[in-house]
């Protein structure tokens, strides 16, 4: 038994030096491969993001994204794309109303949306504010209608770019005539020790619009709200029901409480 | 048949409760509001008109609330009924356990009668010695449930001397009940260790205005105001809230407080049912005294409420225990109550509506840059002392006034600490109803008191502690250079 156990820790030290010795090997690989490119990512930053979805009763979003690019150094530009169907591109650059080439391309697989900048948009770093239309954002069938006839649905963004994102937020407007009835998820969460939620909502002329702001996407993380949403009106029969309530209690009660209180 | 006053009160509260439901329900939803939020407003209104008025019985009203928030779909059917669940509902259930042990074994009417016949020559010189012991057990237990379980067994005996039961409460018990809520409540404010929210409060102002706020920082802030709104209030509540009449102020028994010497002492030795009753009294009070070592000795740590449900299992174990499961005087009736009534606290907290109301009353004063500090001053003292009523978490409450009180400082120009310091010590300030505190809960279980005279009681001291915490505003504050102004 004891020449058992000395072998036992043995093979234990053998196997312990083994695997520090790839995890070492494994380190010294990652820090001569990765290097360059990390910290060329390293700096590879949109300071500002933004998404405004406006969804139309019919299901399709008409979607702005404002992307600032000030420290943005590159002239061909691959941004997240987070959309199945996609037209009618535009892309300018706010402050001079330049019109800068857009289109889908796919590297590797993945969707992206290719700008690219003149030498002037690229120097001056200003905003550059990209629309189009997905005709099929909201699909309502896989929405709902749930209990109460509540709708759910997930607005998400994940950053597929090399840039990282230093502040992002996303705006989702409702279709006209429906209003938020919930936000039931969002990343980054609500949580309880935080004084302020990551999303608002507020009404507008146009609809109910929900926001969420979050900072620091880098590739592969995401944002994403999911919330219900319901016909902003409310149901006549429960209108009469209470109604007619208020009448009955008056009526029926007008005489129970004098003779025998409440009952407790 | 009931005074006239009462009679319109449940005759019109009734219809009334459902007509605010339907102004609220139906009026179009605010910007900022979800039609959650709007739905919760709206049934917590019902439920509160109802609670005031009480056509039918408080506990009914609470499962009607249930009901409603399921079928307006504003809270899940199981997170509305696991309310029931909820650690403050145990609390409550172990608190009436280890309250019977008292009185089966007499311990607690050998104690109150030793209290009684030492302060009892006054019904006031009791409500003044409760605040006492209020303020002492204060610091030496953190929780403020603990401290009201402890001191319940107590209390319900002294009002029986003095003629009070849950059957037919009267004034003094009233007055006895009421006082002690608001001191086991408004005592945590007096010392930065007396509730987590103080201390997140202090995080708060310690990370958004780098600022520390050390021990003595807020003692000098929070008792003068708390220990002077609650005398005043224990002062008034006889003579003002519910005025009693000189013989309401004495013991209710033949032969006055004679007899109940007399009485003390036959009641002769210790016996071995008191020592018993006494002992797991005493191992739940260590427990709850101790909690900040549980982890080193455990591993673990045992909350206030495990702790009472540990003596609850002591006392209710044969042989070992003292009291028979039949003989646990358990109100289950106002723990539906308690129950419905967090669900619709808790909706209007997790609907974001408790929120949305907050920063209405804020907005509503319309506060903007070149206002006068001191109208900032009390507009912020009267939001953060007056907006309890919506909420059933103090750190909740906390979590959303404060930083808010900070970041307003901030725009207006004005040192953050001057508004959110004084602002915080009302976090504890949760007095006017059932729902706002675990100990309100507890108390309103003994049934002595109604939710209207809850909420009167409330409101007054409410006042009077504003009132309080704006003269400490100009005199106090500045002298301590809490205010710089």
């Amino acid at each position: 038994m004891p020449m058992r156990l000395r072998y036992n820790s043995q093979r234990r030290a053998w196997r312990q030096g083994a695997i520090n010795a790839i995890t070492v090997a494994l380190l010294a690989f990652f820090l001569i491969a990765g290097g360059p490119s990390r910290s060329e990512g390293a700096e590879r930053h949109i300071a500002g993001y933004g998404e405004k979805i406006s969804i139309h009763i019919n299901g399709s979003a008409r979607v702005e994204t404002t992307v600032m690019l000030a420290g943005v150094t590159d002239k061909n530009l691959l941004l997240p794309l987070n959309y199945l169907w996609v037209e009618q591109i535009e892309a300018r650059i706010k402050e001079t109303g330049e019109i800068v080439p857009a289109a889908i391309a796919n590297v590797d697989g993945t969707d992206y949306l290719r700008v690219e900048l003149s030498e002037a948009a690229s120097r001056q770093g200003g905003v550059l504010v990209i629309s189009f239309r997905d005709p099929a954002y909201l699909l309502w069938k896989e929405a709902g209608p749930r209990d109460h006839g509540l709708y759910r649905w997930k607005s998400e963004f994940r950053n597929t770019s090399p840039f990282a994102i230093d502040a992002y937020e996303m705006e989702v407007v409702l279709p006209r005539g429906f209003a938020v009835f919930q936000i039931q998820r969002s990343a980054p969460a609500l949580r309880k020790n935080i004084p302020e939620p990551p999303y608002s909502f507020y009404r507008d002329q146009d609809g109910d619009h929900i926001r969420i702001r979050t900072r620091g996407i880098t590739l592969g993380k995401e944002c994403f709200v999911e919330y219900t949403f319901a016909e902003n009106k409310r149901s006549y029969g429960l209108l009469i029901g209470g109604l007619a309530a208020i009448l009955a209690l008056l009526y029926f009660f007008r005489d129970t409480f004098k003779e025998t209180g409440n009952g407790n | 048949m009931e005074k006239k006053s009462d009679w319109k009160k449940k005759y019109f509260g009734f219809p009334g409760g459902v007509l605010i439901f339907l102004i609220l329900y139906f009026m179009p939803a605010p910007s900022g509001l979800s039609l959650a939020g709007q739905g919760a407003l709206a049934a917590f209104a019902l439920a509160f008109v109802w609670w005031v008025t009480e056509p039918i019985p408080n506990h009914v009203t609470s499962i009607f609330l249930m009901v409603l928030l399921v079928f307006l779909g504003v809270r899940p059917e199981a997170e509305v009924l696991g309310a029931l669940g909820l650690g403050v509902i145990w609390l409550n259930i172990a608190a009436f356990v280890l309250s019977s042990v008292l009185m089966k074994t007499r311990l607690a009417k050998r104690v109150s009668l030793m209290v009684v016949s030492r302060f009892g020559h006054s019904g006031q010189t009791i409500l003044f010695a409760f605040l006492v012991l209020q303020f002492l057990l204060s610091p030496l237990i953190p929780s403020s449930a603990a401290r009201t379980v402890m001191t319940l067994p107590i209390m319900v005996t002294i009002a029986a001397i003095y003629g009070s039961t849950a059957e037919r409460p009267n004034r003094f018990g009233k007055n006895l009940f009421l006082s002690n809520l608001q001191a086991i409540d408004m005592s945590g404010s007096a010392f930065i260790t007396g509730s987590a929210a103080n201390v997140l409060a202090a995080a708060f102002i310690i990370g958004m205005a780098s600022h520390r706020i050390y021990y003595t920082d807020w003692m000098l802030a929070g008792l003068p105001v708390a220990l002077g709104t609650l005398l005043i209030a224990v002062y008034l509540g006889p003579r003002l809230i519910f005025r009693m009449k000189a013989e309401e102020m004495k013991p209710q028994t033949t032969g006055g407080l004679e007899a109940l010497k007399a009485e003390l002492q036959g009641l002769g030795a210790v016996s071995f049912d008191e020592r018993k009753g006494a002992i797991i009294f005493s191992i739940v009070l260590v427990l709850w005294m101790t909690d900040r070592y549980h982890l080193e000795w455990f591993g673990f740590e045992i909350s206030a409420v495990m702790a009472a449900l540990i003596g609850a299992i002591i006392a209710l174990t044969p042989k070992i225990g003292v009291l028979k499961w039949k003989e646990a005087e358990i109100p289950w009736h106002l723990l539906l109550f308690s129950a419905g009534a967090y669900a619709g606290g808790l909706a209007l907290e997790s609907t974001g509506a408790a929120r949305w109301l907050v920063t209405l009353l804020m907005d509503a004063f319309g506060i903007k840059q070149g206002v006068n500090f001191w109208v900032v001053y009390i507009v912020i003292m009267a939001v953060s002392a007056y907006s309890h009523v919506f909420f059933t978490s103090k750190t909740m409450r906390t979590i959303i006034l404060i930083p808010l009180i900070i970041a307003l400082a901030q725009k207006l120009g004005f040192d953050p600490v001057a508004l959110a310091l004084p602002a915080a010590i009302t976090m504890d300030w949760v007095i006017s109803l059932p729902i706002n505190a675990k100990p309100n809960l507890i108390l309103y279980s003994a049934g002595h008191f109604s939710v209207s005279e809850n909420f009167r009681s409330g409101m007054i001291v409410t006042t009077i502690g504003f009132i309080l915490l704006i003269v400490a505003g100009f005199t106090i504050y500045r002298l301590f250079g809490i205010v710089p102004y």
